[in-house]
């Protein structure tokens, strides 16, 4: 990304500008659901009306990881999906942050079959894991806040987004 | 633009399983240089496959001339699992099957299991079980319309069929304790009883909820984009229903006048008069229309259930089977070894050896059945799942054939398969 | 389990034979000598046949007695449970007409090769043989579509087998780890297993640990 190789030392308007794009990547993380099971439809109840996730910020929620930020792996991934969910990750560009929602995708859940993974952050990198089977919309909504405070604590030098 | 070496590594990382090496490497009749032809995957991840359907469309322009459906992403071993979990344990995976509508599969796989003890419930709970079941069927079938409508545009139908569907929650809530993965009955009843405001609570929505119901109609069933996109588009002939064993509401708007309830009454349907509405044209048209008839009907299932619903115990009172209340565990000997021998690996619930169930119930899909074989141990030998969407969506790559691929999104979304319960 | 001196599937209740099926008795004599045994339980019956013998009388339930409708097709594993094969084929065909079912339960020896298809009597068994095969390993002779279904198309084992193990043999672990280092995707290994909740807990020396610190302090 471009913003972080301008940034060669610490300093007060280099700090500013940090603050400043955080605060913009934050406050429009645009979600990639990736939704299989059960979590997805209280993902999808999340997205609804009630518990409105576009109140803060999580507005454009359009099913195309080239136009989205955050990525919500709600649902459990089975040896058929993994490939599928690793393409997805690939596919969605820098700066990204994952969500793993639910019990099945932080760690199998209920399910240890010889079909589901037990995890999946065994094999894409997850920043908040949300726990329920599936977690009420309000946990879905705590962790996109988690999300939002671990975005506004980031150094745009860390290299933790690319170059 | 990515070059070729870069678009090489992410479709070989991307083939990684081989179930994608079929649609590269695969030689299709009429692939020459001047082929109009394009293969075209449809999935897993779309956002108008309804869960993890993946089809293979061979199109030529915008017509499908070959369609292949692959499905199996949300396999778990729903069966296997059952293969080392007692009988009163595998009711918490019955709830992740059906995911919209978790009530009616807990509530199938403890009638299958009754059916196989030989013991029925006391008149209260098969009332409770079937108002649950019934409110757990028109959110489902609210939100299939809402979906169906999303997927052609009107996205307000959604919003609204949610809004309405949380109102299913809240009941749901208040009886069960959770809003979607309920576990809510037990091997010879429920829980527990329903709190005392759950009369106001079931009034309220019957109130409340044929306005939406009005609404969804004022907006889909004039409206005459609508209309154009599915009247006349997927049609299923009553015939072709029967032999691919399609049931539930994409069975009955083809004419096929299957319902479980009506034709081997379970938990007392056939104290409850209600019709089973039947279309004959088979087309997404016929499927809308028929699940907004079946809503009718349910609400109409709810209201007598409700007027007539008895008093008296919620679970079987031969504790051999069933649990006792947990109070009487910590007060009374004898409830604390029926539980205790209930509970223990080892003891439990044990049908006779070598008995075997086929039991069905009306789930909003269809009919959804439970093959059960015992060999005498608290652990089934066999759960089998007989899913009404694997059946269902059997037929769909033969209705896509010859149409459009807006055609087939508008299919997808009338069948509404649900792949918990297909891949299991 | 203690071998069972009473017989095994199929059993008869009691002494007094079980009252057949209409479809049983509408049977013609040579494919009622194909039928091993009938059982009733909870009012539903069930015929039991040597494979291949049940696809004449599928096949005549379906054209000469009208059942229409397929209801189920799958299968049963019974390793080791000193049976008389190791599977059977369950087949549940209902008549629309009267609301009659019936379950046909085809026994199947380990080294059978296939088990004739009736996809031609019923477009429901294509995916129900599907299934059973995919789970199973049984062969459908005739099914024209006998790929791999709920699995990945190379997946080595068949799950619902008896002795496959519910956890599996490593499958679910075959992915490398996908992860942004500078310009590039990589690919690691995989982080061990279990991850989030449990790691670095009931290790031997976390067990051991807590032995030390759970014995009373002498002073």
């Amino acid at each position: 990304m471009g913003l972080e190789s301008l940034f060669g030392g610490e300093g007060f308007l280099t700090t500013k500008i940090n603050d400043l794009v955080n605060w913009a990547r934050k406050s429009a993380l645009w979600p990639m659901p990736f939704g299989t099971a059960c979590c997805a439809i209280e993902m999808m109840a999340t997205f609804s009306g009630r518990y409105d996730i576009s109140r803060f910020g999580a507005e454009v929620v359009r099913f195309s990881p080239r136009q989205s930020d955050l990525l919500i792996v709600s649902g459990r991934i089975s040896l058929k999906m993994m490939p599928v969910l690793q393409k997805i990750y690939r596919q969605m560009p820098e700066p990204k942050w994952v969500i793993s929602m639910g019990a099945c995708a932080s760690c199998g859940g209920v399910f240890d079959t010889y079909t589901l993974i037990q995890g999946v952050d065994q094999f894409i990198p997850v920043d908040v894991y949300v726990p329920g089977c599936p977690p009420r919309p309000e946990s879905l909504l705590d962790a996109v806040f988690e999300v939002q405070k671990i975005v506004q604590e980031e150094r745009l030098d860390s290299g933790k987004h690319g170059r | 633009m990515p070059t070729a070496a870069v678009l090489d590594r992410e479709l070989s990382a991307g083939a990684k399983g081989g179930h994608l090496k079929h649609i590269f490497d695969v030689e299709r009749e009429g692939d020459g240089e001047d082929s109009q032809r394009l293969v075209m995957n449809f999935g897993p991840q779309h956002p108008a496959t309804h869960g993890t359907l993946r089809s293979i469309f061979t199109l030529e322009g915008e017509t499908i001339v070959e369609a292949d459906v692959e499905i199996g992403f949300l396999h778990t071993g729903f069966e296997k699992l059952a293969e080392s979990m007692t009988y009163q344990q595998w009711v918490t995976v019955t709830d992740r099957m059906n995911y919209l509508s978790a009530i009616n599969n807990n509530v199938g796989y403890a009638v299958a299991v009754e059916e196989l003890l030989g013991i029925e419930v006391p008149p209260r709970c098969q009332a409770l079980r079937v108002i649950m079941s019934e409110l757990s069927r028109i959110a489902d079938h609210v939100l299939c319309v809402g979906l169906q409508g999303m997927d052609l545009g009107a996205f307000s139908v959604m919003l609204w069929a949610f809004e309405k569907r949380e109102m299913v929650y809240d009941i749901i809530e208040a009886v069960c304790g959770a809003r979607l993965t309920t576990s809510w009955t037990r091997i010879g009843g429920i829980i527990r009883d329903v709190p005392e405001f759950f009369p106001d609570l079931v009034y309220q929505f019957l109130e409340e909820f044929p306005k939406l119901h009005r609404e969804i109609h004022l907006m889909l069933s004039g409206n005459r984009i609508f209309k154009d996109r599915v009247q006349g588009v997927g049609v299923l002939t009553r015939e072709q229903a029967l032999s691919w064993g399609v049931t539930g509401p994409i069975g009955r708007a083809s004419g096929l006048d299957i319902d479980v309830r009506r034709d081997r009454p379970y938990l007392g349907y056939d104290r409850y008069r209600f019709a089973v509405p039947v279309h004959s044209e088979g087309d997404c048209w016929a499927r809308y229309l028929q699940r907004m008839a079946e809503i009718d009907q349910s609400l109409e299932i709810i209201r007598q259930a409700m007027a007539t619903l008895p008093d008296g115990p919620v679970v079987h009172e031969d504790f051999k089977t069933s649990l006792p209340k947990k109070d009487a565990v910590h007060r009374d000997m004898e409830s604390l070894i029926h539980h205790f021998k209930l509970v223990m690996l080892g003891h439990g619930i044990r049908p006779p050896k070598g008995a075997m169930i086929y039991s069905s119930t009306e789930a909003p899909c269809g009919e959804l059945g439970f093959f059960i074989a015992s060999d005498g141990t608290d652990v089934p030998l066999r759960t089998r799942i007989r899913p009404p969407s694997l059946y269902n969506y059997a037929i769909f790559p033969r209705l896509v054939e010859g149409g459009m691929i807006s055609d087939a999104v508008a299919i997808l979304s009338s069948f509404h398969v649900i792949a918990g319960e297909l891949d299991r | 389990m203690a071998a069972d001196p009473a017989p095994a599937i199929p059993a008869a209740p009691g002494d007094v034979a079980p009252p057949r099926h209409p479809a049983r008795k509408a049977l013609p004599s040579p494919l009622d000598l194909l039928v091993l045994g009938e059982t009733v339980h909870a009012g539903q019956h069930a015929i039991f046949v040597r494979s291949p013998a049940q696809r004449p009388i599928l096949e005549h339930l379906r054209r000469a007695q009208g059942f229409d409708f397929l209801k189920d097709v799958t299968a049963i594993d019974l390793l080791g449970r000193d049976e008389a094969e190791r599977f059977q084929v369950i087949y549940i065909v209902h008549r629309l007409a009267d609301g009659s079912t019936l379950r046909v339960h085809a026994w199947l020896p380990e080294e059978a090769d296939s088990v004739p298809s009736v996809f031609d009597l019923w477009d429901s068994a294509r995916w129900g043989e599907r299934e059973t095969h995919d789970m199973f390993g049984i062969v459908f002779a005739g099914n024209p579509d006998l790929r791999r279904f709920l699995m990945p198309e190379d997946y080595p084992a068949f799950p619902l087998l008896k002795d496959y193990p519910l956890t599996g043999r490593g499958e679910r672990r075959q992915f490398p780890l996908v992860r942004p280092r500078g310009d590039e995707m990589v690919e690691e290994a995989p982080l061990p297993y279990p991850t989030s909740i449990g790691r670095g807990m009931h290790t031997p020396e976390y067990i051991e640990e807590v032995k030390r610190e759970s014995k009373p302090k002498p002073g």
